[in-house]
């Protein structure tokens, strides 16, 4: 970024009056990214948002990530989004993106315009997904946190909206890149490091309970039998050790002392 | 809490270098990461702040405005005063609540204090209007041998101090302060800085009063709170972690 660049006043006021209602914020640290992620979402007309940890960034592996806290999605948006995220055909877009920040080691901030020009995305089996999500402007920022961790926070405007812009993008890459704390702090003692092992449907599956859906609900929005949700949920539950929905959701907001 | 628009007698660039954007996200990131309460928190960012604009001291005020007496001290926040040098500054600050409200460049505090010797010279005031509370005033000096704040400096403090509201409140939004839990100005003073490790004596000192005075607040506060002992009292009232004890000479943190 150039160091000469202006930010409007307006920008500049945003941003300042945000981060100041952060750092008053009575809640948690979950509670205070949730603030953290609204106010952006209104300064730059973003409409969902999606805050989570990278397992697995090495660009010539499938990337594997979890997305932990949200907003703005709804039952049928969020379900689809999850599928588009781990959809075995997006990982060849984020290698470049996983390269550059295997290289460089600090925070990063893209539009998807910067991550695919040509829009290859939407040649793949994933696009219906990113449709259904209601998702096309994305903005995706990533942040090593230590040789293990990469959090991982997607930007997302829904369709016939335009694209983000330079200036939105920098606006979040300021807003996000600056509170270092809310990226290493509440996440829970399992970062997923044990998720590559799982396929992506497993993953799809896991995510969605994590987050609370009901096998009723897996089976409606992945179009799939509840008999093939119960398999793949043995399976997820077998992997991490747990024998119920409350125990894999307890393993997953451990460390956040509140409400994902 | 009523901001007027800026008061400009100073032309102001409206567009703002990213690298100062920077430079203030980055001091609000080790505010949030910042363990204890509102005045820990306060003081860290206007220590932050005033290392940003290669400043020496701050301070923050509230004075009460009860008609037809005059302003009284409720509470205060400062760095890089002596005890001494505050009082001084602290009667001026009172005398200044009349004027604008907004940020404003003084041109040296010994032309508004003729006379009197506060340590500093170049000043930026903010103030801002607390209805049903008061009127706060938030300083940021240099020492008197220096140069003036540039327009990029004043620019700063002007949007720090205006876009964040709680850097002049007593509390956070969601916190309820002395003043709403039934206390008159005074009490609210008195409790407020015990709340922050004043000792008796230095109460006196801060409010002007005798220490006979104190004592007698001390004893309407234990009534008030129905408690029989210092202690009892603290955690009564306890909101939040008490600022550090002041220093005689509280210099900027780091």
């Amino acid at each position: 970024m150039n160091e000469a660049e202006l930010l409007a006043e307006d920008d500049s006021r945003a941003i300042v009056r945000l981060l100041g209602e952060v750092a008053g914020h009575p809640g948690d640290h979950a509670a205070k990214k949730r603030h953290l992620m609204k106010g952006l979402c209104r300064i730059i007309d973003a409409d969902r948002w999606a805050w989570g940890l990278a397992a697995q960034m090495e660009p010539d592996k499938p990337s594997v990530h979890l997305s932990l806290l949200h907003g703005g999605f709804n039952e049928e948006t969020y379900a689809a989004f999850t599928q588009a995220y781990n959809h075995p055909e997006m990982s060849a877009l984020h290698a470049g993106f996983a390269k550059e920040l295997g290289e460089r080691g600090c925070h990063l901030t893209r539009l998807r315009q910067h991550l695919d020009p040509e829009e290859d995305y939407k040649k793949t089996a994933a696009y219906p997904f990113w449709k259904k999500a209601d998702i096309d402007g994305v903005i995706m920022a990533l942040r090593p946190l230590d040789a293990t961790r990469v959090s991982l926070i997607g930007i997302y405007r829904r369709n016939g909206a335009g694209l983000f812009t330079e200036r939105e993008n920098r606006i979040a890459h300021i807003l996000l890149s600056e509170v270092p704390v809310l990226h290493t702090e509440g996440w829970p003692d399992d970062h997923g490091i044990t998720l590559p092992s799982l396929s992506a449907r497993q993953r799809t599956v896991m995510a969605l309970l994590v987050q609370g859906y009901t096998r009723g609900g897996i089976a409606t929005q992945l179009g799939i039998s509840p008999h093939t949700v119960n398999e793949y949920i043995k399976t997820v539950f077998k992997h991490f050790g747990v024998h119920s929905q409350a125990g894999l959701m307890t393993r997953f907001r451990r460390g956040d002392g509140g409400d994902i | 809490m009523i901001f007027d628009g800026p008061n400009d007698t100073r032309s102001r660039p409206s567009d703002f270098p990213e690298s100062e954007i920077r430079a203030i996200a980055r001091l609000m990131g080790s505010v949030i990461a910042a363990k204890g309460g509102h005045a820990a928190k306060k003081r860290r960012l206007l220590d932050g702040l005033a290392r940003i604009v290669n400043a020496d001291g701050w301070s923050w005020t509230l004075h009460a405005q009860p008609s037809n007496q005059p302003p009284m001290l409720l509470d205060f926040m400062k760095a890089g005063f002596t005890a001494r040098r505050f009082s001084i500054y602290q009667k001026f600050a009172a005398a200044r609540l009349d004027g604008p409200i907004g940020t404003v460049t003084a041109n040296y505090l010994r032309e508004l204090l003729p006379g009197r010797d506060t340590g500093f010279g170049p000043a930026l005031f903010s103030s801002a209007s607390h209805p049903g509370q008061g009127s706060s005033l938030i300083g940021i000096f240099r020492k008197a041998t220096s140069g003036g704040f540039t327009n990029r400096e004043t620019a700063i403090c002007e949007l720090v101090l205006s876009e964040i509201p709680w850097l002049h409140a007593q509390g956070f939004p969601s916190e309820p302060t002395s003043r709403g839990r039934g206390l008159s100005c005074r009490l609210a003073a008195v409790l407020e800085l015990l709340r922050k490790g004043h000792s008796r004596k230095q109460i006196a000192d801060d409010l002007g009063i005798s220490l006979n005075t104190v004592h007698g607040y001390i004893r309407m506060l234990y009534l008030h709170f129905k408690v029989n002992s210092h202690s009892a009292l603290l955690q009564t009232c306890l909101h939040g972690d008490p600022s550090p004890p002041p220093n005689e000479r509280s210099r900027i943190a780091g």
